[in-house]
């Protein structure tokens, strides 16, 4: 009997293949694209990663000599330690002001003036990145600067935030925050306004307070996409390069490296694509782990 | 038979006309330039306008077509080393780095191609670097020497008669002026985005006047020496006397101020020179200061040069003409005339904007110091300004400067 069931079930009918085939017909055109500008590349840099390669001439293998370069390098080890201080500022801070702002506005603010005030909070996304850094680069200017100007007007002292080691990566990470937060408040707004009505009718009734509705309702509810705005923040936060290369150049000292920066030095300063390549690699690995790791953390408190 | 002969001598003529068709065929030249037309006048002439009219005569001249391209500064050296690497790429090139290009064996051998005369007319040729087969690649372009500028004006204020030229004077006469004036006396651009922008101007000119040599026997950069060291110090002190300013982040900073009239002393590239005048600063030129092993002031030579792909172009010779063309005094006089102020670099070239630059570069022709090319420069010149950076906040000597940039080189930038 086991032997006649599998059989029978194995056996496709010509109208689910022709289903199949229109099915592989529609991702094709993705899954090439996909296949050549993502998934080839990474292979690339694999294998660029265990060579000399300059782009002049062919790829030289030389096993793993850049790994065991890259572990001796100093600049990297202050670039990674600067990136995970860069991420641990800018992803829990905007994640808690993407949220706070978008529950203000979807409990307290369901008006015009919500709406007027979400596209406001939603600017900055759109400006370019560059033109964002030189205009902050201004308000920072120690002199005449509009941030100086303000604590001035106080009777605060100015304040040289990119010329200060322990103030320029937090004054690059202030930028990258009030970017992202629109970005992130849209998508937590969006999750607010489907937490289903009669949950919160229900609490309402039994007594809950707005506070303990946040708290025992709203957030749990929200919990996919937290995860997804947290993974999203900390993949963008690793990769940060432009703000960095436009604010400061890596400076004052190397206060300001981080690990793309050394990445694009490596790179198309002294054309060592398969030294860079390593590192990317490296970075490609950390954030796996750091995603790893995040995913058993939100899947346990779920278990829970 | 006669059908035969008939169709052979019909064959001979058709192939004899494309032959004559193919060998009229014109052929072509892409040559990328970067855009050195910065001034926002309405009768400025723009880079590209410049270029497609002098492209004119050579093209009606050699019955081909030049394309010219205007390339932007931002990462200029990563556009041209691709652009040289693939096939579509640049015919003729300006250059800025030469190290990597050189290795790499991108651009044309240039002897065969100019004349002994053509060659000897470039004023720096031997300055320029030469390919595995000894043959010399670039044609090098004098970019001027970075000249000191003084306010006339703060300097009679704080009651200094003469330029402090010595690197103690130097420093007692910035105290002076700051202390009576309660100006800036001296600034240089060490907050500069790419190391190469802070070293060319606060770096190297003082690491000549300490008689310091970049490159050794070997043509490997080596600067952890006595002269390093006095640089080094010497540089600091400005920290220590706090003649710097702390809050200069950005390169144009010094020179703004300077412009301003709020600055004594800057030392800046010899074109600012208009802009200070059109600001109403009473300036004048000084060559450079006196270290202890003398004067020295560092000049740049960028350059042009030809694809080696334009071999299998097949227009090599048409592009090494190109070179000498667009390099010529005729063409340079007028480039420096109507888009930007150099300095001349061929012999037959007779443009002359600055009379007092002349003057003062000429008595001290001696003193004058080409930046060398070296592998990994950009990033050597990056590590040198962040552990100076590092240095002025007080987390390492100057013999530590100069210790973790070379161990650094070494260990991880030199391949």
């Amino acid at each position: 009997m086991s032997s006649i069931v599998p059989s029978a079930q194995r056996k496709i009918s010509p109208r689910r293949r022709k289903q199949a085939w229109i099915g592989a017909a529609y991702i094709a055109p993705s899954f090439v694209l996909m296949s050549i500008f993502n998934v080839f590349p990474i292979f690339l840099s694999i294998y660029y990663s265990f060579t000399k390669y300059n782009m002049a001439s062919p790829p030289v293998w030389i096993g793993l000599e850049n790994y065991a370069k890259l572990f001796s390098n100093r600049v990297l080890s202050e670039a990674l330690v600067n990136t995970v201080r860069y991420v641990l500022i800018t992803v829990p801070l905007q994640t808690v002001f993407s949220l706070l702002i978008a529950a203000f506005i979807a409990e307290r603010m369901k008006n015009r003036y919500g709406s007027f005030l979400r596209s406001v909070i939603f600017i900055p996304v759109i400006v370019s990145l560059i033109a964002s850094a030189t205009v902050w680069n201004i308000m920072y200017q120690p002199k005449g600067g509009l941030i100086n100007q303000i604590l001035n007007a106080f009777g605060f002292d100015s304040v040289n935030f990119l010329g200060k080691k322990a103030l320029a990566l937090p004054s690059v990470a202030a930028v990258a925050i009030w970017k992202g937060t629109g970005y992130y408040m849209v998508i937590y707004y969006a999750g607010i306004m489907n937490v289903p009505a009669d949950v919160q009718e229900a609490a309402i009734v039994d007594g809950a307070s707005p506070m303990q509705r946040f708290w025992h309702i709203t957030l749990p509810i929200l919990k996919p996409i937290t995860y997804m705005i947290v993974t999203l923040g900390i993949i963008g936060s690793f990769q940060v390069f432009d703000l960095v290369y436009k604010m400061t150049g890596g400076g004052p000292g190397r206060s300001t490296y981080t690990v793309a920066y050394v990445i694009y030095t490596f790179a198309f300063q002294d054309k060592n694509y398969g030294y860079a390549s390593a590192v990317a690699i490296c970075l490609l690995i950390a954030i796996l782990l750091i995603h790893l790791i995040q995913t058993l953390f939100f899947k346990e408190k779920e278990d829970r | 038979m006669k059908r035969v002969f008939s169709m052979l001598l019909a064959l001979t003529l058709l192939i004899s006309c494309v032959s004559v068709a193919a060998a009229e065929e014109k052929k072509s030249l892409t040559v990328w330039i970067p855009q050195y037309q910065f001034s926002k006048a309405e009768d400025a002439i723009s880079d590209q306008d410049f270029w497609d009219g002098v492209f004119d005569k050579f093209e009606a001249e050699n019955n081909c077509d030049v394309k010219v391209e205007i390339l932007s500064w931002s990462d200029y050296n990563t556009t041209i080393y691709t652009g040289l690497l693939n096939e579509d790429g640049p015919d003729v090139v300006y250059v800025t780095d030469n190290y990597d290009l050189v290795k790499a064996d991108l651009l044309l051998g240039l002897e065969g191609y100019l004349t002994e005369a053509e060659m000897d007319n470039y004023l720096l040729w031997n300055k320029g670097p030469v390919n595995a087969e000894g043959k010399h690649v670039i044609v090098p372009m004098d970019d001027g020497v970075a000249m000191g500028f003084v306010n006339k004006d703060i300097l009679a204020e704080a009651g200094i008669e003469a330029f402090p030229e010595g690197w103690d004077e130097f420093l007692a006469a910035c105290k002076t002026i700051q202390e009576k004036t309660g100006k800036q006396a001296f600034l240089q651009n060490w907050g500069a985005t790419t190391g190469t922008s802070a070293l060319m101007l606060a770096f190297w000119p003082y690491y000549f006047q300490a008689g310091g040599v970049m490159l050794d026997e070997n043509g490997e950069i080596s600067i952890n020496n006595e002269a390093g060291l006095k640089t080094l110090e010497f540089i600091k002190s400005f920290a220590d006397e706090g003649i710097f300013d702390e809050t200069i982040v950005s390169e144009g900073e010094s020179i703004d101020k300077f412009a301003a009239g709020e600055l004594a002393f800057v030392v800046a590239d010899l074109n600012k020179g208009n802009s200070f005048t059109n600001n109403g600063v009473n300036w004048e030129y000084f060559f450079s200061l006196k270290g202890p092993a003398g004067y020295g002031a560092r000049t740049a030579t960028d350059s042009f040069a030809v694809s080696k792909k334009t071999l299998s172009r097949g227009n090599d010779a048409l592009a090494a003409k190109a070179l000498v063309y667009i390099t010529s005094g005729e063409v340079m006089d007028a480039f420096h005339s109507k888009i930007f102020y150099l300095p001349p670099f061929t012999k037959d070239a007779a443009y002359s904007e600055n009379e007092a630059y002349t003057t003062l570069v000429g008595a001290h022709t001696a003193d004058v110091y080409v930046v060398s090319e070296f592998e990994g420069k950009a990033s050597f010149e990056k590590e040198l300004q962040a552990n100076i950076q590092m240095m002025f906040m007080g987390d390492l000597t100057p013999q530590e400067v100069l210790d973790n940039t070379m161990t650094y080189y070494s260990e991880q930038i030199k391949q």
